[in-house]
């Protein structure tokens, strides 16, 4: 084949800029450590990509969602439990009020201890906040959910359920609405501290006294129920943190190159781009020229 | 025996061919680095022999004449050159373009379209965790507007790149004609020179180089004809035709993929078949397609959003207002029903099914839309249906590149072969040129010989005289 000067020099030419493109992808590719830099480069696997990325943002989401839950369901079982020992003292009250032995001042006494017991079932009802969410108010979260006034308790709030998804399509309730739990709660201690302070202590002993068992064992039931959501997250966060774990080992299999290779590439490409100069650089040094005097 | 000088005549026809001859080497050297440049050679036949009559009749040779200077080229690979190079520069220009389309996508990155529209999600998301929250609220306003932005700049760069492009069209339409008009010129030349007898090489490689710039613009089909004249036409169009050439309209009909006069009622259609107009053409109609996808999501995103939002209730118990206005993906923007003094009023943002504060359930209904397949989107969901727009723009980029990458190789081989013909090799020409400076100084020496002879005749005569 003949061969003229200027197909030697461009040929030349474009080899160069072959190799030297070649050179330029496998620097970036090794540089950034992804194998998609623009969806040309896999119009699937980048359109796959995106569809993880926001997978993996929307994991996130449920992650901070189920935090918000968590917090929520927690700080509702801390009350929960203050409510039962509240129930507790005010029924041990109630017995050693409706003991025979008992003075009618002792009994104005332990009258006394069971108002302030009742007010602090009131102001665990109306000030327990997350943030500054009244957690006992259902949807009315803003304002305080109930009002004192002497004996009665007034709820202000509504029997709204509050419904966080915490993973997708998984909803779950992360309030209890103060009424009628603690409106119940609050009844059954102002009925007790009357009949205390009326000496009643035939309808104490019966009515007070059930009444007050009857409260605890609502109490316990809502109390399972907070426990049973709050394990329930916990289920459902390890089964987000693994959804993560694979949303995220599959996104790095699609975008992210493989280091070995990249470098290896890397290497060639240099090591051929090395070449394709040296050989250039040699040829411009033949001509005939070189041999004529 | 011939005439007294015959010797020295044929010498100094040798001197003279050898001369044209370096001069022809000459010429290929200095031309080694000019595009489009066919070597020459010089042809070098015997002169008519002299008869003489004697004893015997014999032919004596009388030297060495320069029958013709030849222009080595093969037209044959001119025109699949031509052909060629229209196909690689349309998929050349068409992956450039796209390349750049790709680059306002910026996909797959933080600054795409995607990422904007899930945080517009989660956003909604975390309000339905936190309907009263004023710092959620705040936030979510601001990933509302940084989601409209990112809807018009798209479609705004998108437009810029469509109207650059239809203003490049527009330009090449006056190109293509200027370069038809140089080659009818051409034409006239060559018929005229051609006429007379003579083979204007330099000129026909002129012409070649000038029909092969006009085929990186546009596909033409080239004929050949006795006078020496080439008729060109593109599609059906004859765009030279002897010394005349044809005026092509410069209106762009980017779908039908030619040049008209009048958009709407062509008298006129140049069909562009390929090369880099064709593929500016391409990547116009890409570009539009991309655009009203890009339109589509942003109307369909609009209506769901709001209607999601119209039926839920904001901080301050109102309901019934949208979220956002707009048709497209230019006029998307915050709704006035959500603005005070030119801001959103957080306030008003809709999270909850009822006036309560606590609830949430409308902007979960709201995050909820990203999984919701909407008929108007062909059943996908917002996210799929952007993504599969990328797809798509990914799949036309890379058909784009190997459309590229294979035409570069088939024109390079094919730019080889013909340089394997028609280029100069400087070694090659080197040799002839001491060749022919040989034989140059051989016919001189020819020339002092029979002046010694004539100088020894011319004594003896003079010595008998």
């Amino acid at each position: 084949m003949r061969v003229s000067s200027t197909q030697m020099l461009s040929a030349m030419q474009q080899i160069i800029e072959r190799n030297y493109e070649r050179f330029y992808r496998a620097q970036q590719v090794a540089t950034t450590g992804k194998r998609i830099q623009r969806p040309s480069d896999d119009p699937f696997g980048a359109s796959l990509g995106i569809t993880l990325h926001r997978l993996l943002e929307e994991s996130e989401q449920y992650r901070r969602n189920l935090t918000t839950a968590r917090n929520f369901l927690s700080i509702t079982e801390v009350a929960l439990d203050n409510l039962n020992s509240l129930i507790t003292q005010t029924k041990s009250l109630a017995v050693q009020a409706a003991s025979d032995t008992q003075t009618a001042d002792g009994r104005l006494a332990i009258a006394r201890q069971i108002r302030q017991i009742m007010h602090q079932v009131y102001s665990i009802g109306s000030d327990t906040t997350y943030g500054d969410r009244f957690i006992f108010g259902g949807l009315q979260t803003t304002s305080p959910p109930f009002l004192l006034a002497g004996d009665t308790l007034t709820y202000r709030g509504d029997t709204g359920r509050l419904e966080v998804e915490v993973s997708p399509a998984v909803t779950m309730t992360v309030n209890v609405p103060g009424h009628p739990l603690i409106t119940g709660i609050f009844d059954a201690i102002a009925t007790v501290a009357r009949l205390v302070e009326m000496s009643d202590i035939e309808r104490l002993s019966r009515e007070g006294l059930q009444e007050l068992q009857n409260q605890l064992d609502n109490l316990l039931r809502t109390r399972a129920e907070v426990g049973s959501r709050i394990r329930q997250l916990e289920m459902i966060a390890l089964r987000l943190e693994k959804r993560k774990v694979d949303f995220t080992e599959l996104l790095s299999s699609i975008e992210d190159a493989d280091i070995v290779e990249a470098v290896t590439n890397l290497r060639m490409a240099e090591t051929t781009y090395q070449v394709t100069l040296a050989a250039m650089a040699r040829f411009n040094n033949l001509s005939l020229l070189n041999f004529l005097v | 025996m011939p005439w007294t000088f015959f010797g020295i005549e044929l010498a100094s026809r040798a001197l003279q061919a050898m001369q044209m001859a370096m001069n022809t080497a000459g010429h290929n050297l200095a031309n080694i680095n000019t595009p489009g440049y066919s070597r020459q050679r010089v042809n070098l036949a015997a002169t008519e022999p002299l008869l003489l009559e004697g004893v015997r009749t014999l032919f004596v040779g009388s030297g060495v004449r320069v029958d013709s200077i030849q222009r080595i080229r093969d037209t044959f690979l001119d025109a699949r050159i031509a052909a060629s190079s229209s196909q690689y520069q349309q998929f050349l220009n068409l992956y450039g373009r796209l390349t750049q389309v790709e680059d306002v996508f910026s996909e797959p990155t933080n600054a795409g379209l995607s990422r904007q529209l899930v945080a517009f999600f989660n956003a909604f998301h975390e309000l339905s965790s936190n309907p009263e929250n004023v710092g959620v609220r705040a936030s979510l306003a601001q990933t509302v507007e940084g989601l409209i932005r990112t809807f018009r700049q798209l479609a705004s760069r998108l437009d810029e790149m469509f109207y650059e492009l239809q203003e490049r069209v527009e330009v090449s339409a006056s190109e293509i004609n200027s370069l038809a008009k140089s080659i009818a010129d051409l034409n006239a030349k060559i018929r005229f020179h051609k006429a007379l007898g003579a083979i204007p090489n330099d000129l026909l490689d002129t012409r070649a180089v000038l029909i092969e710039k006009l085929a990186e613009y546009v596909e033409v089909r080239v004929v050949e004809k006795p006078d020496g004249t080439v008729r060109l036409t593109m599609d059906d169009f004859a765009l030279v035709d002897g010394e005349v050439s044809a005026t092509v309209p410069h209106r762009v009909d980017y779908m039908n993929k030619s040049y008209v006069d009048d958009i709407s009622a062509p008298t006129i259609r140049v069909r562009v078949l390929s090369g880099s107009v064709r593929g500016w053409m391409d990547a116009m109609q890409y570009i539009r397609q991309y655009r009203q996808q890009l339109d589509t999501l942003a109307r369909e995103f609009v209506e769901n959003v709001n209607e999601i939002h119209r039926t839920g209730y904001g901080l301050d118990g109102q309901t019934n207002r949208n979220l956002l206005a707009g048709t497209d993906a230019t006029n998307i923007s915050i709704s006035n029903d959500m603005l005070r003094d030119g801001n959103i009023e957080i306030n008003r943002i809709a999270a909850g099914a009822s006036p309560a504060p606590g609830d949430g359930a409308k902007a979960l209904e709201m995050a909820r839309l990203r999984q919701t397949p909407i008929a108007d989107l062909g059943m996908k969901t917002i996210p799929d249906f952007y993504s599969a727009t990328v797809a798509q723009l990914g799949q036309h980029t890379r058909a784009a590149r190997s459309g590229q990458e294979n035409q570069k190789i088939i024109l390079q081989n094919l730019q080889a072969s013909r340089e394997a013909v028609s280029g100069v090799n400087m070694d090659e020409e080197l040799a002839n040129l001491l060749r022919y400076q040989r034989s140059y100084q051989a016919a001189a020496q020819l020339v002092a010989v029979m002046d010694t002879v004539i100088a020894d005749m011319l004594t003896a005569f003079a010595r008998r005289g």
